[in-house]
């Protein structure tokens, strides 16, 4: 069903994302998922199978912080913020992302 | 940081999945219901992957730095030999010493519940010491805290058939207040160790009996020669009873036996009947229920009685295991 275009983007791309999203301030989840829907044009449907794998992985580097809150219709919601660290890493990744994307190009244009 | 965070993951990893748990449940709340139904079946491997965020790295590095070392280690053959001929050495060596250690200092006597056994010192200024055997025969007689006493001294070689044999000294109650197993025949019996009426009777420690007797069955009531002596052979222990002191002992006698053996020596009439003689060994066992420093309170009390009336220095009383740590330990 394809059904997880997230695992097709190249290695390392999700976690670049998810920083990018959480970087707007604090959001839970489905949230994230749900940005990531919207801003791309349904393009980037990420599933949760690959989403809280990512979560973990940033939480286990220290890039994002978990802490549970109220949600909109008044849950228990776990929403994530950047941390400074975070906040460093998404710079670096974002800066090695345009890096890649510009090689390619040229490659692609030879 | 990392690691911290690792740790703290392993420590709580519990609590941790069932929030994750709870995080995928809000998450499926929100969806519409046709996807929350395709992303059930996902959901265990989900919860594996995001384990394996937390576990699988770890494990990885481990095994990276395992088959660096092998690898290592294949390159450089003569290095592994080296390396491993050291630590097969090193631990062999440890255990054989503790094996050695533990037979000579750590166990206890082989004898019947041995826990119940104690040593009995008295401090002499700065040494451990012994007590004469009239002080040992006031302890016996009039202790009340220990079910019985025995007294044992280490006796200078004898010959046995031109053969120099670790020998000692002992009490007429030591096999029986040991509760020690026989091979053949029996201990010693009280009236065999009477000053007045000593007996030549001699028991046999097993690998005495096996390698110079040939294990001859029939041994009890033969007669052997020590120092030329005839003693008439009552016992011989079970293999399990290696004796009560670190050093080889073959046979044993009762104390009142020494003089039949060297009828001239003044310090065997010393031994038996002098106050003033230092350093017989002397043991006991303690009286069903009674603690270790009840019976030490009352020899305390029992020696100074002793000592008062032959006018000696009253001594420290000092109570230790059986084991040979203990009995050499100052507190």
């Amino acid at each position: 069903m394809g059904h997880d275009k997230a695992s097709e983007l190249l290695p390392g791309t999700l976690d670049l994302l998810v920083l990018k999203a959480v970087a707007r301030g604090r959001m839970h989840g489905y949230g994230i998922a749900q940005h990531l829907k919207t801003v791309s044009g349904d393009v980037l449907q990420v599933g949760e199978s690959s989403l809280y794998p990512a979560l973990q992985r940033l939480l286990l580097n220290g890039w994002v912080e978990a802490e549970w809150g109220a949600s909109e219709n008044n849950r228990r919601a776990r929403y994530y913020t950047l941390t400074a660290a975070g906040r460093k890493q998404l710079a670096a990744e974002r800066k090695e992302f345009d890096r890649m994307i510009f090689a390619i190009q040229k490659v692609l244009e030879v | 940081m990392k690691m911290l965070r690792r740790l703290r993951y392993w420590l709580r990893h519990r609590r941790i999945e069932a929030e994750l748990a709870e995080e995928i449940e809000f998450h499926r709340s929100l969806l519409p219901p046709q996807e929350a139904a395709r992303a059930m079946g996902n959901s265990t491997r989900m919860r594996e992957e995001s384990r394996a965020v937390w576990i699988w790295p770890w494990l990885e590095s481990v095994w990276q730095d395992a088959a660096y070392a092998i690898r290592n280690l294949r390159r450089q053959p003569g290095f592994t030999l080296v390396a491993l001929l050291a630590l097969a050495s090193a631990i062999g060596v440890n255990t054989s010493l503790f094996t050695v250690f533990n037979a000579l200092a750590l166990r206890p006597w082989p004898v019947k519940d041995p826990g119940r056994m104690v040593n009995i010192f008295r401090r002499e200024r700065a040494d451990i010491a012994g007590f004469s055997l009239p002080e040992y025969r006031y302890f016996a007689a009039h202790s009340k805290t220990f079910a019985g006493m025995i007294a044992m001294r280490s006796g200078q070689n004898l010959k046995v058939d031109e053969q120099r044999t670790g020998c000692s000294w002992v009490s007429g109650n030591f096999f029986s207040v040991l509760g020690v197993q026989m091979q053949h025949g029996r201990g010693f019996r009280p009236d065999e160790d009477l000053l007045d009426s000593p007996q030549a009777v001699v028991v046999l420690r097993y690998p005495l009996w096996r390698d110079r007797f040939g294990s001859d069955p029939g041994i009890v009531g033969k007669q052997i020669r020590l120092e030329g002596v005839p003693f008439t052979v009552v016992g011989v222990t079970s293999e399990e009873f290696t004796g009560t002191s670190p050093e080889r002992v073959d046979l044993w006698i009762p104390f009142a036996a020494a003089p039949l053996l060297q009828p001239h020596e003044s310090w065997v009439k010393d031994l038996l009947r002098n106050p003033d003689d230092c350093c017989s060994n002397v043991s006991g066992r303690l009286a069903p229920g009674i603690a270790r420093e009840q019976a030490r309170a009352e020899i305390a009390v029992l020696s100074r009685q002793f000592r008062s009336e032959v006018r000696q220095e009253n001594n420290e009383i000092l109570l230790t295991g059986t084991a040979f740590f203990n009995s050499r330990r100052r507190r």
